[in-house]
């Protein structure tokens, strides 16, 4: 069964007046690891930030699964099945691992939460440990794998990921590499990468965004 | 006549104090809270100079300006170590200090404030009533204007606007930007420093009521509904103020409520000018 | 002399607690807002008028205290809307923000003072004083302490048991990124808008009781409620209560041994060395420096 899960159609996006990326149209079927590449500039971050509806004043529609979400706020892409890793792995300073998690939980039953917290544990054993530690005290790599725990723990099937391995060290990125892989089969990746280990391992299709623009 | 000039005299004034807060806010991106505190120092100096020294009106004047600039250095001092919201705080504490000290102090006579002030003598002229003050402040005015257009042409006056667009511009021309910040302080505590004298002397009395956060917080308004930046700016805002009561007048509404309604539609411009038009009133910077 | 300690430190538990209201009120709108929001003094004042107006014509007060809440909810969600909201979004910097809200206040309090004239109102609920080991407490005052500190506490368990405590620390914290993880930042922000005014009307209803309210009394109290503000940068309901205690404390000591008006003096004295050699707060989180 092939089912088309998010479909671009002539999107023209940038921020303000400067037009960064221009009648774009591409789609994307369940269950596929799309990679995006291309030079820096050339748009890869504003094209998730549009989808995420980060960034709103695009023109062109945005379908998602059934529904145009050109209209919807950020907020409203969790409950959509949509998650996001922001670039860098954000992570909010001022809240604990396990302040994170319960967030991510919310409108959830126990139980469900619980399975939830033992799944993203189980795939990153170290954040176990760290539960009570602070967003603002965890290492860079720290940071990225708690962001990856919360894709789990929003419980999506489409995840937009914003060069998940910069700046982590080669025996980080190959674990990256094998949790992606683990989750391959049952989610829909968006991802943006400038590493070529991590796109020829995983990525089902690329798309190089230079190519796009002439 | 003596209204229209009593009017003229208190328009001169806020010309002088809108300028003032323009060479802050419109050419250094300053937002100060702290706008009637140089006005103040400026009343207090020439009022205490005056009459603790009894050697006439202009050395006391010179002192009051001096003290003035002091003060400037401390907000220079300020405005180089927090920018943006906490700038605005700093000054808005330094306000608070302020008013404070002039209504505690035994040498500001605290609430009770200081009469008898001295007024400007001109070879032997004194200047006292309404006319020769409006005349008075017209000259101080005039001066002003005339300095600030000549100054607005100077490289120097660029370099102050350069490092409101944009600090590291000027840090990377090898200039410091601390410096221009301090030289467009000092100049509108120059102005802030002649106007706080003029009322002084011109109202004979003063007390700490003149020089509170609202009084700040007015002088502030009126450069940013006159619009700031530019040399007319403070002048159609301190028009409007300073009209505004009369509009009201003209339209029969009593003066207990007129007051009231001159703030309430002065907060009303305010609130809108920052809504709508908020770009420009912070450097470029501010928007990044 | 220690009558004195104890009465200064009795007075300073009440009107700590009565700042603490208005500290968190404010605390919490700036951090999730970053709106700087001075008008809140005018939300103080307008919640006490409100009450004192409706007590005056004979209403209960339940009923009038019901009826300036929602007053306020309405004109502050207003404001929320009308100016605050789009600043933010255009990214206007808090220091353009704060003068928006400087705005906000003068037409507040100038609209109540053409409505109600300048007097100083007090609603009388009850004048019996009494003594305990040398400390004289009003009535007014213990119900000010009960309904301050009832308030505070609805609020922290509130929160926490809502979750809703992690849902403003993270809007605080990054808005965009709450958005990524399902939160809804404009609701965030309404609601923090309206609990924290809410937090202002209690206060200046409590403070009509007592000594009264006139249309610019809100200011003094939410520029130590600001000052607090910037000292605590952690959403943290208890920190923020204690320092408060501290702050009237030396409030009040001051008072006591000096004078009233230099009570903001000293504050802000202080609260200026802070700002300019330590911006980011005394009590904020231990973060680790990269």
């Amino acid at each position: 069964m092939i089912e088309t899960v998010l479909e671009l159609n002539n999107i023209s996006t940038g921020y303000q007046e400067k037009i960064i990326l221009d009648k774009i149209s591409l789609t994307v079927k369940r269950n596929e690891t799309l990679a995006i590449i291309g030079q820096n500039g050339s748009g890869k971050s504003t094209l998730l930030k549009t989808i995420a509806r980060i960034i709103s004043d695009n023109s062109g529609y945005i379908n998602f699964k059934t529904e145009k979400i050109d209209k919807l706020a950020t907020h409203k892409l969790r409950e959509k099945g949509l998650s996001y890793f922001v670039q860098g792995g954000l992570v909010f300073t001022s809240l604990t691992v396990k302040e994170h998690f319960n967030l991510a939980f919310k409108g959830k039953s126990k139980v469900k939460k619980k399975a939830l917290l033992e799944e993203c544990y189980k795939q990153f054993p170290d954040l176990e440990k760290l539960e009570n530690s602070l967003g603002g005290n965890l290492s860079g790599g720290q940071r990225q794998m708690l962001s990856f725990a919360m894709l789990i723990a929003q419980e999506t099937d489409v995840w937009l990921l914003d060069e998940p391995t910069a700046g982590l060290a080669p025996k980080m990125v190959e674990q990256v590499i094998d949790f992606l892989k683990r989750m391959e089969s049952k989610k829909t990746i968006v991802i943006v990468e400038h590493n070529d280990k991590v796109v020829g391992e995983i990525a089902t299709r690329v798309i190089d965004l230079d190519k796009f623009k002439n | 006549m003596n209204y229209i000039l009593h009017i003229f005299v208190l328009l001169e004034i806020y010309i002088l104090l809108a300028l003032s807060a323009n060479q802050k806010v419109g050419f250094s991106g300053l937002l100060s809270l702290a706008q009637a505190v140089i006005y103040g120092v400026g009343a207090y100096g020439i009022a205490i100079f005056s009459s603790q020294l009894e050697i006439g009106y202009w050395i006391p004047f010179i002192l009051a300006i001096g003290s003035c600039l002091i003060l400037g250095l401390i907000f220079s001092f300020i405005a180089g170590k927090v920018i943006e919201l906490y700038f605005s705080l700093a000054t808005l504490a330094v306000q608070i200090i302020f008013f404070s000290v002039i209504y505690n102090s035994e040498f500001t006579n605290g609430s009770y404030g200081i009469s008898g002030i001295a007024s400007p003598n001109i070879f032997g002229y004194e200047i006292n009533t309404p006319l020769d003050f409006s005349i008075y402040a017209g000259v101080w005015v005039m001066t002003v204007l005339i300095f600030l257009k000549r100054f607005y042409s100077l490289p120097l006056h660029k370099l102050i606007k350069a490092t409101k667009d944009d600090e590291i511009a000027v840090l990377n021309l090898g200039k410091n930007p601390k410096y221009y910040k301090r030289i467009s302080i000092l100049i509108s505590c120059v102005i802030s420093g002649i106007a706080g004298t003029i009322y002084a002397s011109y109202a004979s009395y003063i007390d700490p009521s003149s020089f509170t956060l609202d009084e700040s917080i007015l002088i502030l308004s009126i450069v940013l509904i006159g619009g700031s930046g530019r040399l007319i700016g403070p002048i159609v805002g301190a028009l409007i103020y300073i009209l505004l009561p009369e509009f009201l007048r003209f339209l029969n509404i009593p003066e207990m409520i007129a007051a009231n309604m001159r703030m309430i539609l002065f907060g009303l411009i305010l609130v809108l000018i920052v809504r709508f038009r908020p770009n420009g009133i912070l450097g470029k910077k501010a928007f990044r | 002399m220690l009558e004195i300690i104890l009465q200064i430190v009795f007075n300073s538990i009440v009107s700590g607690i009565i700042l603490s209201l208005m500290v968190i009120g404010f605390n919490y709108i700036f951090s999730v807002t970053k709106v700087f929001h001075l008008a809140h003094a005018g939300i103080f004042t307008l919640g006490a008028y409100t009450f004192w107006q409706l007590t005056d014509l004979g209403l209960h007060w339940i009923l009038a205290s019901t009826v300036s809440l929602s007053i306020a909810s309405i004109i502050i969600l207003f404001i929320e809307k009308a100016v605050y909201s789009p600043m933010t979004k255009k990214k206007t910097d808090s220091s353009v923000t704060l003068i928006a809200s400087m705005g906000i206040y003068v037409i507040i309090v100038n609209t109540i003072a053409m409505f109600f004239g300048s007097e100083n109102k007090i609603v009388s609920l009850s004048g019996d004083t009494f003594n305990i080991i040398d400390v004289i407490i009003s009535t007014n005052q213990i119900i000010q302490l009960l309904v301050g500190i009832i308030i505070i506490v609805i609020f922290y368990l509130g929160i926490k048991l809502t979750k809703l405590d992690l849902s403003l620390k993270a809007i605080a914290n990054n808005d965009i990124l709450g958005e990524v993880y399902g939160i809804n930042s404009k609701r965030i922000r309404s609601l923090v808008m309206i609990i924290g005014s809410a937090f202002a009307v209690i206060a200046g209803i409590l403070t009509t009781i007592e000594i009264g309210v006139e249309p610019h009394s809100g200011m003094n109290i939410t520029l130590s409620a600001a000052a607090v503000a910037i000292l605590v940068t952690r959403l943290d309901v208890k920190y923020l209560t204690l320092i408060s205690i501290l702050l009237a404390l030396f409030q009040n000591t001051v008072e006591w041994f000096l004078n009233a008006q230099w009570k903001e003096g000293l504050t802000f004295l202080i609260l200026l060395l802070i700002i300019l050699y330590k911006t980011e707060g005394l009590v904020s989180y231990k973060l680790r420096k990269n």
